[in-house]
């Protein structure tokens, strides 16, 4: 049985190392890759460098800064630069669609829009131009134009008969050839890998980085696997090679292209996100349903104003034994930072009932499944990005709420804007050090799509083991 | 006569050509009205903030008239509402709208920090990107098209009746040239259709600019027609014709763009343009530290039309001094959103100058210019929004720099922001575009013609 099974794959191998498709299209798509993977290295390379130095100069500004009023300090606020994950060269993800420089001041956190590049990205309608892209968006395409008539000309020329009749049957001859074109798969796979494998040597590699572009190498195999049982299927299910070659190349669209563009949409429709002016004023509009902090009479303040003066023992806001005017902002601070939180968490909520909804209509389209895992190795993913601008959130509020000390602190409720703090007791904030998340961490997203994903494999094994012999 | 009716009942008996048309035609319905519910759902969030600017004013109304320092307070805390108004014909073609946010809120303060926020949406959305009607004409029309007649030849060799055909007419080719152009006839006629669809189901009017896009788009399908046809002129098998033409779209469509954008993104620094924010907070927050008095002389001097308010800054705070401060912060970062908006220009110029390779990226280009949702507007609505917080300031200041108490009426004569779109013109070149393409493919079907009779 297996010897057969290697024969065929063997021959079929042979076959099409003669033909001018592969000779053609393998070392095409291989030189794209490698165009397009050195060309994303080197672009990934500079943006690192220079989000490090933009780093280096905001906390060198930081620190070299004159002595201030600290509230002036947090108005200053602080820049902080998302470094790109080492892979991003691979499958870019989210990465050139978003803004990676966050301004965090006092009262507002201010994402920044300033993309990687000024250019636009949505004249590549069916793709942003990335090796993942050319690998599960282009390579099914090959996949497809190599073998959609691997079983159906052999029906259509009646070599099936003969084979049958020697004894081989059509699973064997299935299995063959699926054997035959995932190693095709695979040699493109190894090829484009040893070169990204040479550019990842050429800086200091994390041992987590080598875990995730493995995990990205078996993704993209047992997807060229799926690949390869739908095509081998097709040709067999369908009468003539050109009756396998549409419906192969109208399941690539529709899998491809136009599900996942049509899920987003729908989604979109169903879930709608306010655009930003609204969430800026429903924002604004929950912080003054709390208490208005500038209003002498506010019934929210006055209340805390009562509650700090008894925690003192004193009667007036001048007797206090810290600056009123520091309380009061951090108590600001603390509703500011408390209600953005809760609307930004809103928000992405309602993405993630988008998401839901994308994942599953992605029960259909291997393309969607396999995209998410591979951006969520590479750490590109839209979850990676937002656990970024959460944990920027977290250090904002801590770092403003250190100044709004100092100012109760240090400074006198009298004349308080005159006043002002030594830039060495500044320059002794912490700074942002940011943890991006393991791949142990992601787990609960890595599972679901990954074990849809296994079921489609094991449905293409089963089906390619149920094949009778029609000839 | 009889020929056309001949073939227009075997196209009717073939099924697969039935169930394609009525696939297309109903996928484009579907992708009007969602375009359209979207664009509904932008008037309905500009509503929203046209509301709540209302009422804020009303509520800072109640108090008026109000002192200048009380008017300096409202323009920290008021912000006015702009909006990059969207064209009807936007409902269809999204264009880059989503890359950059088209609605927002400006105050008094230095503009270039509040430009540079993001728009909110749906961050896993946005390497896939979405469905309009754009990309139904514009990336799968053409496969249609191959799927109508890509092998009208091959399928009627293999069905026998060609033999017999041919030998009934003198000019084989020119039989073949009548079939595709009836598909073609009947595939613009659906086109029109969704056209006029979109007139009824959206804000589009039947007008100069539906002719133009109407134009546009049966040019577009006439193109990849004459592609179709070198195709089939080739003689080969269906299969080849099938793989051979997907190529082309591949190119077309996913290769040149691809490579366009990693040009486009090698002339560029990355995130240079970071600096704009760095530099004007530096400017902002120093100038708490420096001679304020000294300062805002220089900017009287530079601003000769306040020359006239007292020139002596009140202690210890002054809101005249404040905002030239905000003002000047956008001054001093100047070239660098002027190094900005050139390279988003030139990225765009450069784009669409690739785009003469690439029917698929010339006509995107061209429609996003005509509905105006292109980075053309996008750059013209900063620069409008810039403009107006001009016209803001201009306003304002009479009230801090004369001393002018700011009274119930003046609320009314606050400037509005009214996004007004850049004129397209671009019709014609695409037009052009399309012609070359479709005349050089002409001219290899008429070499490949000699070559088949030789």
């Amino acid at each position: 049985m297996m010897q057969t099974i290697i024969e065929i794959a063997r021959h079929e191998l042979i076959t099409q190392w003669r033909s001018q498709t592969l000779k053609i299209l393998l070392p095409l798509l291989v030189i794209l890759t490698a165009l397009i993977a050195f060309s994303h290295w080197q672009q990934q390379q500079d943006f690192i460098e220079a989000q490090t130095l933009w780093q280096q100069q905001n906390d060198a500004n930081w620190d070299a800064q004159p002595d201030r009023n600290p509230h002036r300090a947090a108005h200053y606020g602080t820049m902080v630069f998302r470094i790109i994950s080492p892979l991003s060269f691979i499958d870019s993800g989210v990465n050139p669609f978003v803004g990676n420089a966050l301004f965090l001041e006092a009262h507002r956190q201010n994402s920044s829009s300033f993309k990687q590049y000024v250019s636009s990205t949505a004249y590549m309608g069916l793709g942003y131009l990335s090796g993942a892209t050319v690998i599960l968006v282009i390579w099914p395409l090959v996949l497809i134009a190599l073998a959609f008539n691997s079983v159906s000309g052999e029906r259509v020329q009646g070599t099936l008969r003969q084979l049958v009749s020697q004894g081989i049957s059509v699973k064997q001859l299935l299995f063959g050839k699926t054997l035959a074109f995932s190693l095709i798969s695979l040699v493109f796979l190894l090829v484009i890998f040893v070169i990204a494998t040479g550019f990842m040597l050429q800086t200091p590699v994390h041992g987590s980085d080598v875990l995730r572009m493995g995990a990205m190498f078996v993704l993209y195999l047992f997807y060229c696997l799926l690949w390869t049982f739908t095509v081998v299927l097709f040709s067999n299910w369908c009468r003539t090679n050109q009756q396998s070659l549409s419906a192969l190349l109208l399941f690539w669209l529709l899998t491809v292209i136009v599900m996942p563009k049509m899920a987003y949409s729908l989604a979109d429709m169903q879930y709608p996100i306010p655009d930003r002016a609204v969430f800026d004023i429903q924002t604004a509009q929950e912080i003054a349903k709390v208490g208005n902090s500038h209003d002498p009479d506010d019934p929210y303040y006055n209340e805390f104003r009562e509650q700090v003066l008894a925690e003192y023992g004193v009667s007036r806001v001048e007797d206090l034994p810290v600056n009123w005017r520091g309380v009061l902002m951090q108590e600001g601070e603390r509703i500011t930072s408390e209600v953005f939180t809760q609307q930004y968490a809103k928000l992405m909520q309602i993405a993630e009932q988008q998401n839901q909804l994308v994942s599953k209509v992605a029960w259909f389209s291997p393309y969607l499944l396999a995209n998410k895992l591979s951006s969520i190795f590479a750490a590109t993913n839209a979850d990676s990005f937002l656990h970024y601008e959460n944990a920027a959130e977290q250090f904002r509020f801590n770092f403003i709420k250190q100044l709004n000390q100092m100012h109760a602190e240090q400074i006198d409720h009298a004349h308080d804007r005159e006043q002002k703090v030594s830039n060495e007791h500044l320059a002794n904030l912490q700074q942002f050090d940011y943890q991006s998340p393991t791949l142990q961490a992601e787990l609960n997203l890595i599972y679901p799509p990954l074990l849809i994903l296994l079921g489609w494999l094991i449905i293409g094994v089963l089906l390619l083991s149920c094949s009778r012999n029609e000839v | 006569m009889r020929f056309i009716q001949f073939e227009l009942r075997l196209l009717w008996q073939n099924k697969l050509f039935k169930w394609l048309m009525a696939a297309y035609l109903l996928a484009a319905l579907l992708a009007i009205i969602w375009g359209q519910m979207g664009l509904q759902r932008e008037y309905q969030q500009r509503a929203i903030s046209e509301a709540n600017y209302q009422a804020e004013l009303a509520d800072y109304k109640k108090d008026a008239p109000l002192a200048p320092y009380d008017s300096g307070y409202m323009s920290y805390y008021q912000f006015h509402p702009v909006w990059q108004k969207p064209s009807a014909w936007s409902a269809l073609i999204q264009g880059e709208r989503s890359e950059a946010a088209t609605h927002t809120r400006v105050r008094l303060l230095g503009l270039q920090s509040q430009l540079s926020n993001t728009a909110t949406g749906n961050i896993a959305a946005m390497p896939i990107g979405k469905l309009d009607l754009s990309f139904i004409w514009i990336y799968l029309m053409p496969l249609l098209i191959a799927a109508l007649s890509l092998n009208l030849l091959a399928e009627e060799k293999a069905s026998g009746r060609w033999s017999l055909l041919a030998s009934q007419v003198a000019n084989s080719g020119l039989l073949l040239t009548k079939k595709m152009l009836i598909a073609a006839g009947l595939l613009a006629m659906v086109n029109v259709l969704i056209l006029l669809a979109a007139v009824v189901l959206t804000d589009i009017r039947f007008d100069g600019l539906w002719w133009q896009i109407a134009a546009i788009l049966l040019a577009y399908q006439l193109c990849w027609f004459v592609i179709t046809g070198w195709i089939i002129s080739l003689q080969r098998s269906a299969i080849f014709n099938s793989l051979l033409f997907i190529s082309l779209w591949i190119v077309f469509a996913f290769v040149l763009p691809g490579l366009a954008y990693l040009y486009q993104t090698q002339q560029q620094q990355p995130a240079e343009h970071v600096s704009m924010v760095f530099d004007q907070r530096e400017y902002m927050h120093d100038s708490w530290d420096r001679d304020k008095q000294a300062d805002f002389d220089v900017y009287l001097q530079d601003y000769p039309q306040w020359h006239t308010t007292e020139s002596t800054l009140q202690k210890p705070f002054d809101w005249r001094w404040y905002y030239a401060m905000q003002h000047m912060s956008d001054v001093i970062v100047a070239d660098a959103v002027n190094q900005f908006r050139d390279s988003r220009i030139h990225s765009h110029r450069f784009g669409e100058t690739f785009a003469w390779l690439s029917p698929v990226m010339r006509v995107q280009y061209s429609m996003n210019r005509l509905a105006d949702t292109d980075m053309l507007a996008s750059q013209s609505f900063l620069d409008q929004v810039a403009d107006y917080q001009q016209q803001l300031r201009d306003y304002f200041f009479q009230f801090y720099f004369f001393d002018q108490p700011f009274t119930a009426a003046d609320f009314t004569k606050i400037p509005v922001f009214d996004y007004r779109p850049i004129v397209p013109n671009n019709a014609l070149i695409t037009l052009i575009n399309l012609v070359i393409v479709g005349l050089f493919f002409i001219g290899l079907i008429l070499l490949q013609t000699r070559r088949n009779r030789g």
